[in-house]
């Protein structure tokens, strides 16, 4: 009989916005400091890990692999293998479902799995032209060539390319994250209010679990100045619904209601989970943190990205033989409060149940006081690629600490995916 | 059996081989040269070869040099000449050779063996980082006495054969390239074919030959190298400068610009014999046998095995916990993440982290900007250290290392907590500079995995390394610190539990009797200069400014307490303490500080309410009563069995105090001033100044019988050439 996997215990770094405290500090260094501090504070032999998988998005140009980078800053030893894997924003919760499956194939007994990005990073680009006239140049011989070569060299060959904004846009459908959100708004009729107030509720949970979240953040003494960083930098004090309702449409300037606040900010951070078997599991030092029931992942389409936790959530729950009814807290990663809100009522439409999901009835209720109770991405940010696994962790440690028994996370992917992973506790 | 091997090669190249067979590493001992004799005999009588490479038999390690041991025993000046002399016709005959000759060099390249390569028409040499090529003798008290001062200077010009001559330091194969000191740095697997097309080159194009011979790289260097005024110019600044870092005391550089300026234009051969009567001058003076001795002292102390049972087995350190991140937490956790080791630094306040990440962040900075590494490998090595304000991390530690405040208390308290947590196999040791470690060592569950470890601060510019042995210590526990001090670059030195250890214990009374200098009537200024004069690198009051009165305050009242005889409560330091005087630290101490400078602070005298200073006062009469006071203490520590012997001791003094190297240590420097003149005069002070005074038991002792505390090689009166 295949192992079921094991979430043994996992930690974050605070998460930060773009630009902020981290600004110096790439995804490996993130990443490097989640990955140490795990296999610290759970005094694991390094070399016992099986692999290292971690997500990531934008992909370092100075580090090819994250993974293996990260992992031997991190100390991990030379022969243990790591790979990153990118699935967009479920980067995070790929890792982890790629250590369940090496688990459960037996390959693999005990994996350090999780995701690192650094959005403040993002390089700007130039045009591939730059680089075909850069190359006529370094090619052209003799002063005459080279005069031509000149000639030819216009300034738009220099307008950068902002890697950032074309990582978040869909190569497929052409629109940018920010509009599938207003093309659920409008599907779904999600008003600007109901979006602003679910922002607002987002900032207030996160300040209020600030003391709870610290449970799964270690402190950051980012250079240069090295000073301590223990919370997450986005919930705002103070935060009120005039000011968000004072905030311009972003992506639909005419007829829009998606802002940036209530949209999730661009953020860096990095978390790390040991994944391990039943073996692993049974002597493991500390009360393992959860187990994974089952996860699936989701295709739709790319317009519509933002339905993909729905769509994900009914694959995931299916093979377990369970409903939505039986889970008892959530996690849904908050990419734009519209988005959030079509989920809810995709998920309790029965139009919607037949029609997409092949269901004969509704796939149930999200209850939003059971949903993202510390607060998500809107308050705490989304760094793409870690994510996935913060939604993992952050879910087991409070369904841990109400002594809860079932949990379900998931996340739509952009260019039309979506992820979900069902967790217990014993 | 022959230290040299000749031994043909392919294209009727043959090679000259060194392998010396009673050592572990090439030396140019009397056997060698009397082989080599031998040798190119046997070249000499080879049927017209197509050239010979010079090559070690030792894999990885070339020549090390010549026979430190041999120098530091040597006393009779005519035997030096004689061997120099030997050598130098030699080098000669190899020089003189009439087909091409090529050294190839992998590894370590000193001194005597640089320049028995500079007698080969050219050099190449492996890029890997064993090998270093440079010339050390200045700091052996001598200087390049084998054809160095003549051949270098030919070779890569004045002003780059100065600089590796005056300041011995060495370099590695790029930079050897660089200057023209080798004609290639290749890579190691390849050295003896690159040898072998070198030597093809050299005979295929003879003007090749000449052109490993130094030409001016361009006018700047013709006007440098090629003028009379030029060289003047050169000459006059390296003498400012060599005058300036040996303050006098040194005569071997300045003999050896002397020579290299007086053989300028000197046929070889005759510039050879003043070469060698020079350096005969120095190599049996007292100067060159101190510096021998430290030499020596230092290579103990960095290899001499510590167990006496050789099964026992230092524990490899691969991640260390650091209690504490305090003045000492920023440099010690740079230290260790430097030798590739992961620091968990804890402490309980974050902003002791932040300060302690910078620290070491900004001695990594400067490190790597001064040794141009790339940003990848300083950043790696600021990733080895993880900061945490838990006590976590602790279970996979090989070694904890406490570094907290200076509290028994604190320190068991940390002893406790960390104890529970680490496994079984790990040593614990404490960075107290005035706790015992076996109070400390009280309470633990297994008091024998406890030593200490006594940094001394700023721990980055600081070889020594105290490493204490508790009553209790186990030959473990001591050999796994000592191994890791030596991973870290440190000098280790064993030293006993007691009161002050031996560096501070040594140190205090002799900063004591600088106070009482300063109650008698004598200024700051004074008593600071006369120190300096002797040869330390800062007087007594420079030297409690700088690390700090409050840390002073609380060592003097250790040793009060342990020696009230002897150190008795510094009024005088706490009133200036009780005044907000903490040092350079705040700015205000003895002196008053700004930035960098000091200036005497016309304040301090109506705080003291001291006397008016008086004028002219003797320096070396002051400096004779400080000075005294350390030997004294010195002996006492040595009867005591503080440190097993007086070289371990003279070493920690110069590594640990700054006291000056050419003096050989309080010890060494008793013996050359005569025991019983020291006796003498101590007892004098006593009469005069009081008890503190009263001489040692053993000085007494030995002073009766004649006898000294180090061995002493036959002194001779130095040369006027050699002290100029």
């Amino acid at each position: 009989m295949s192992s079921r996997s094991w979430i043994l215990s996992g930690v974050r770094t605070p998460f930060a916005k773009a630009g902020g405290p981290f600004r110096a500090t790439p995804a490996y260094e993130l990443g490097r400091v989640a990955l140490a501090e795990l296999l610290s504070r759970s005094d694991v032999d390094p070399a016992r890990l099986d692999e290292v998988i971690l997500g990531n998005c934008a992909q370092p140009a100075e580090a090819a692999n994250v993974s293996r980078v990260t992992a031997l800053r991190a100390g991990v030893p030379e022969p243990v293998p790591a790979v990153t894997v990118h699935r967009n924003c479920a980067s995070g919760m790929e890792a982890v479902a790629a250590a369940s499956h090496r688990i459960s194939a037996g390959r693999a007994r005990l994996v350090l799995a999780g995701g690192a990005e650094s959005m403040s990073q993002i390089p700007l680009q130039y045009p591939l032209e730059y680089g075909t006239w850069l190359e006529s140049l370094m090619r052209a011989k003799g002063a005459l060539a080279r005069l031509t070569v000149f000639s030819r060299f216009r300034p738009a060959l220099l307008k950068p390319r902002i890697a950032l904004a074309e990582g978040l846009t869909d190569l497929v459908c052409g629109l940018n994250m920010g509009e599938t959100a207003e093309v659920l708004a409008r599907e779904f009729r999600i008003t600007r209010e109901r979006q602003d107030e679910f922002a607002l509720a987002s900032h207030q949970r996160a300040l209020a679990g600030r003391a709870r979240l610290r449970e799964e953040i270690v402190p950051m003494f980012p250079a240069p100045g090295h000073e301590m960083v223990q919370d997450d930098v986005g919930p705002r004090e103070g935060q009120t619904l005039e000011a968000l309702a004072r905030l311009k449409p972003y992506f639909d300037r005419k007829n829009g209601s998606v802002t940036v606040g209530n949209s999730c900010q661009v953020t860096d951070g990095a978390v790390a989970l040991l994944v391990g078997d039943d073996e692993t599991a049974a002597r493991w030092p500390t009360p393992p943190l959860g187990r994974i029931v089952s996860f699936a992942f989701a295709g739709l389409a790319p317009a519509r990205m933002g339905l993909g936790p729905v769509l994900a959530a009914a694959k995931a729950l299916a093979p377990a033989r369970l409903e939505l009814s039986q889970c008892e807290l959530f996690e849904i990663n908050e990419a734009f409060a519209a988005q959030v809100l079509a989920c809810l009522e995709a998920a309790r439409s029965e139009a919607f149940g037949r029609a997409e999901l092949g269901r004969t009835a509704a796939l149930g209720e999200f209850p939003l006081e059971r949903l993202n109770v510390n607060g998500g991405a809107i308050a705490l940010g989304h760094p793409v690629g870690a994510s996935g696994a913060r939604l993992l962790l952050t879910l087991l440690m409070e369904m841990r600490r109400r002594g809860l028994k079932r949990g379900l996370a998931a996340l739509c992917v952009g260019g039309g995916q979506g992820a979900a992973f069902v967790l217990e506790r014993d | 059996m022959p230290v040299f091997r000749v031994e043909p090669a392919a294209d009727r190249v043959v090679h000259l081989i060194m392998d010396h067979p009673s050592r572990k590493v090439n030396v140019l001992d009397v056997e060698a040269l009397a082989d080599l004799e031998r040798a190119l005999d046997e070249v000499e009588r080879l049927e017209r070869p197509a050239g010979l490479v010079l090559t070690s038999g030792k894999p990885g390690s070339f020549i090390a040099g010549a026979d430190v041991a041999a120098i530091g025993a040597i006393s009779d000046r005519d035997e030096v000449l004689g061997l120099v002399r030997r050598a130098h016709a030699s080098f000669q005959r190899l020089a003189t050779l009439p087909y091409p000759t090529v050294a190839a060099i992998d590894g370590v390249c000193l001194g005597g063996g640089v320049e028995l390569t500079l007698a080969c028409d050219s050099r190449i040499a492996s890029e890997e980082p064993r090998t270093q090529i440079g010339l050390p003798e200045v700091l052996l008290g001598i200087y390049p006495g084998f054809g160095g001062t003549q051949r270098l200077p030919r070779l890569i010009g004045l002003p780059a054969a100065l600089d590796l001559i005056l300041t011995g330091r060495a370099l590695d194969a790029k930079r050897a390239e660089r200057i023209g000191l080798i004609a290639r740095a290749v890579p190691a697997a390849w050295l003896m074919e690159r040898a072998h097309e070198r030597l093809e080159l050299l005979t295929t194009r003879p003007e090749q030959r000449r052109r490993d011979r130094y030409r001016p790289p361009g006018m700047a260097a013709w006007f440098m190298d090629g003028t009379p005024f030029g060289r003047s110019l050169v000459f006059a600044r390296a003498r400012a400068a060599t005058r300036a870092r040996t303050g006098g005391h040194y005569p071997a550089p300045l003999a050896a610009l002397e020579v290299i300026e007086r053989t300028r234009g000197l046929p070889i051969e005759a510039g050879l014999e003043i070469e060698a009567a020079w350096v005969s001058d120095l190599a049996i003076g007292p100067v060159c046998k101190n510096l021998v001795r430290l030499f020596e002292q230092t290579e103990r102390a960095k290899k001499e095995p510590v167990a006496t049972d050789s099964s026992v087995q230092a524990l490899p350190v691969r991640t260390m916990l650091l209690a504490g991140a305090g003045t000492m937490g920023g440099g010690i956790a740079e230290a260790a993440s430097r030798a590739g080791i992961r620091v968990r630094l804890r402490d309980l306040n974050p902003e002791a982290l932040t300060r302690a990440l910078r620290t070491a962040r900004e001695l990594i900075e400067e490190r790597g900007r001064r040794r141009r590494l790339p940003s990848r490998e300083r950043d790696a090595q600021l990733a080895r250290i993880l900061p945490t304000v838990e006590l976590s991390g602790v279970a996979r530690a090989d070694l904890a290392l406490e570094a907290v405040v200076e509290d028994l208390n604190v320190k068991r308290r940390v002893f406790a907590e960390i104890e529970v947590r680490i496994g079984p196999d790990a040593v614990l040791a404490t960075n107290t500079s005035s706790l015992s470690v076996d109070a400390l060592a009280q309470g633990l569950a297994r008091p024998e995995r406890l030593c200490g470890l006594h940094f001394f601060n700023p721990v980055h510019r600081m070889p020594l390394v105290e490493v204490v042995k508790g009553s209790r210590t186990s030959e473990r526990t001591l050999l796994t610190a000592v191994a890791l001090v030596r991973r870290l670059g440190k000098t280790p030195v064993v030293v006993g539990d007691a009161p002050g250890f031996v560096v501070n214990r040594i140190l205090m009374p002799y900063l004591r009797e600088a106070m009482h200098l300063l109650d008698d009537g004598f200024s700051v200024g004074a008593i600071d200069r006369a120190m300096r004069g002797f040869g330390m690198p800062m007087g007594p009051f420079e030297v409690l400014d700088e690390v700090g009165l409050d840390v002073a305050q609380k060592v003097a009242g250790v040793l009060g307490r342990a020696f009230p005889e002897r150190v008795a409560p510094a009024v005088l330091l706490d009133k200036v303490v009780a005044a907000g005087r903490l040092g350079k630290k705040n700015g205000v101490g003895f002196y008053r500080h700004r930035g960098r400078e000091r200036q005497p602070d016309p304040a301090l005298r109506a705080l003291l309410r001291l006397r008016r200073p008086r004028k002219s006062p003797n320096l070396d009469a002051l400096a004779e009563r400080m000075v005294l006071v350390m030997i004294n203490e010195a002996a006492r520590c040595l009867e005591e069995g503080v440190v097993a012997d007086a070289g371990w001791l003279d070493l920690a003094m110069i590594l640990g105090s700054g006291f000056p190297p050419f003096r050989g240590g309080p010890l060494r420097h008793a013996d050359s001033l005569g025991l019983s003149r020291v006796e003498s005069r101590l007892i004098a002070l006593q009469a005069e100044k009081g008890d503190r005074f009263r001489p040692a038991p053993l000085l007494a002792r030995l002073a009766a019988q004649g006898g000294t505390f180090t061995t002493v090689p036959r002194a001779e009166a130095a040369p006027a050439a050699a002290t100029a």
